[in-house]
């Protein structure tokens, strides 16, 4: 087989969801598909945020966009910056002849192509998805565990975990039934509850997609 | 001075079509009859205006190679609609700001003597003498310049232009068009005259990225008149180059027209047309160091996905940021041609990601 020969991926929805990786793919096609919208919704991973200033361009030059979407919504992680992060995302879209939100996890619908920032975990607050999938299991009896495990590592006199919200998840995910490697798949499993009020700006979001 | 924007209007199929930030190599995709081929068309025709040939040369291209003398079957198909009241308008922007158009518009009553010849000593009934009273009027103008106005005129025995106060266009074009085969003679005479300037040095050492072995290669007059190209390998006898593998004979006309284009524009249509896939990285590596080298701006066209792949991959760092790829997308309800414009990075990205941008 000659080397990319492959069927080249087109837009055919018309509504389109960036986000940052696999993972996020995989929480998102759960949250969809509970909001039974996954079939209206292209899902779009950029391959991580310092992706995004090439990626967006290519994507809405891509075949199909133009002809289809109608909105695109792009998901990012605050990590340290919420404000940072959201406008890091806006001067890309505006870069590219796109009307971004005036806040965050809000659309615009200034022209012809909806434009929404989503910033997670959401709330004005700074970190990350894996900190949105563990608040929705805030009440699980795991999460005793979880905590205990590491007040113990942080009493060990060892490197600790640099992404502690990224390990807590791993550690919770790792005391379910079936293996489930990351969020995004614990998501596709119900291991995170999809219906807490936590992920209520999430889902007013999607909704408004 | 390089093309920057070009508007294109009445132009075949291409009406209200702006393209602009071209830039030095330019790549051009989109789906079958989007206009990639009528834009290259458009813009040799600019440089080409003062040819008698620049309208057959278009048949030509397109694999018709006879057209009855007629302003319908001659004139009317590079009109949009095919008809002959619309105004042909092609604006350029070049890169140093100055603006040069050219409007081109039918004219069957125009009062101009012309000399009917007998061919055959006879009277006869069938001619049509108004015919030869039609002419496309063509008009060129430079910034503020003077109007400078030629006729291309269909006469009896054919095309002739009739010129008057008007100057060379300031490039030279060349069209390497899809259709057309590569001609070892043509190829060979070309290399010849350069030879003969001493200027064919470039043309070996960019064919030795394809053939390391290529130490030379000489022009050798046939005994039927006809001239081929045949390249040193170090084996003792020399072979025709158009045994030296995939590709080579397509990339050295390719070559040739850079570089007997100095200064100019080379026009390319279905660029990987005889290449094959597994040299294109290498054919963008070359045509991209030729084109700087020889300051000299490409407009390609290409379907071929893996023609994206291997200028992603195969124009070298240096010349990245020179290179543009433009997606021509036709509108669904006001059928004008859109293009999508990707700089290398956004066109990497696409092709890493297996994104349809063709």
């Amino acid at each position: 087989m000659r080397p990319n020969q492959r069927d080249q991926r087109e837009i055919t929805k018309s509504k389109v969801l960036l986000v940052e990786g696999q993972d996020e793919v995989n929480f998102f096609e759960a949250m969809l598909r509970k909001a039974n919208k996954l079939d209206q919704v292209e899902i779009i991973e950029v391959g991580g945020k310092d992706k995004f200033r090439t990626e967006f361009p290519a994507i809405v030059n891509m075949t199909g966009f133009s002809q289809h979407v109608q909105s695109i919504g792009i998901v990012r992680d605050a990590d340290e910056n919420y404000m940072a992060a959201f406008q890091s995302v806006a001067n890309v879209v505006e870069r590219n002849g796109y009307t971004p939100p005036r806040d965050p996890n809000t659309f615009n619908s200034d022209g012809d192509v909806k434009v929404g920032i989503f910033i997670m975990p959401g709330n004005s607050e700074n970190g990350m998805l894996e900190d949105l999938c563990l608040r929705t299991q805030a009440d699980h009896p795991v999460m005793q565990c979880v905590e205990a495990f590491f007040q113990c590592i942080a009493s060990k006199e060892i490197d600790q975990p640099k992404n502690i919200a990224k390990a807590k998840s791993q550690v919770f995910l790792a005391a379910m039934p079936d293996i489930a490697k990351s969020v995004g798949l614990g998501a596709k499993k119900n291991y995170w509850n999809l219906d807490h009020d936590c992920l209520f700006e999430l889902k007013q979001f999607l909704a408004e997609l | 001075m390089m093309i920057k924007s070009v508007e294109i209007n009445n132009f075949k199929g291409l009406s209200n079509f702006h393209l602009n930030n071209l830039s030095h190599i330019n790549l051009f995709g989109g789906k079958n009859n989007v206009g990639k081929t009528t834009f290259l068309e458009a813009l040799f025709m600019f440089y080409d205006r003062l040819n008698p040939n620049m309208i057959l040369r278009q048949f030509n291209w397109r694999g018709v190679n006879e057209v009855s003398l007629t302003p319908e079957a001659l004139f009317a198909p590079i009109f949009k609609d095919f008809d002959l009241s619309n105004r042909i308008d092609i604006r350029i922007i070049n890169r140093n700001g100055s603006t040069e158009s050219l409007i081109i518009n039918f004219d069957k009553n125009e009062n101009r003597v012309v000399k009917m010849e007998s061919i055959d000593g006879q009277i006869r009934t069938d001619d049509n003498p108004i015919v030869a009273l039609a002419s496309l009027v063509i008009k060129y103008r430079k910034n503020e310049g003077k109007e400078q106005i030629s006729h291309l005129i269909i006469e009896q025995k054919g095309l002739g232009m009739e010129l008057k106060n008007v100057s060379n266009p300031d490039k030279n074009a060349a069209f390497l068009a899809s259709k057309s085969h590569v001609h070892p003679n043509e190829n060979a005479i070309r290399f010849g005259e350069l030879d003969m300037k001493g200027q064919s040095q470039p043309i070996v050492e960019y064919l030795k990225v394809i053939e390391p072995d290529l130490k030379g290669i000489s022009s050798i007059a046939l005994p039927n008149g006809t001239a081929m190209l045949y390249g040193d390998i170090g084996i003792g006898p020399k072979i025709p180059i158009t045994y030296m593998g995939d590709g080579i004979s397509r990339l050295l006309t390719i070559l040739l027209a850079i570089v007997t284009h100095k200064n100019g524009l080379v026009f390319i249509d279905e660029i990987e047309n005889g290449l094959h896939y597994s040299v294109q990285d290498k054919i963008w590596e070359i045509i991209g160091k030729a084109a700087k080298e020889f300051n000299c701006q490409i407009f390609a066209t290409t379907h071929s996905y893996e023609c994206l792949n291997a200028a992603v991959k195969g124009l070298p760092l240096e010349i990245r940021n020179d290179f543009k790829y433009f997606r021509f997308e036709k509108n669904k309800e006001s059928r004008r041609v859109i293009p999508k414009e990707f700089d290398y990075e956004v066109l990497q990205a696409a092709v890493e990601r297996g994104w349809e941008v063709r």
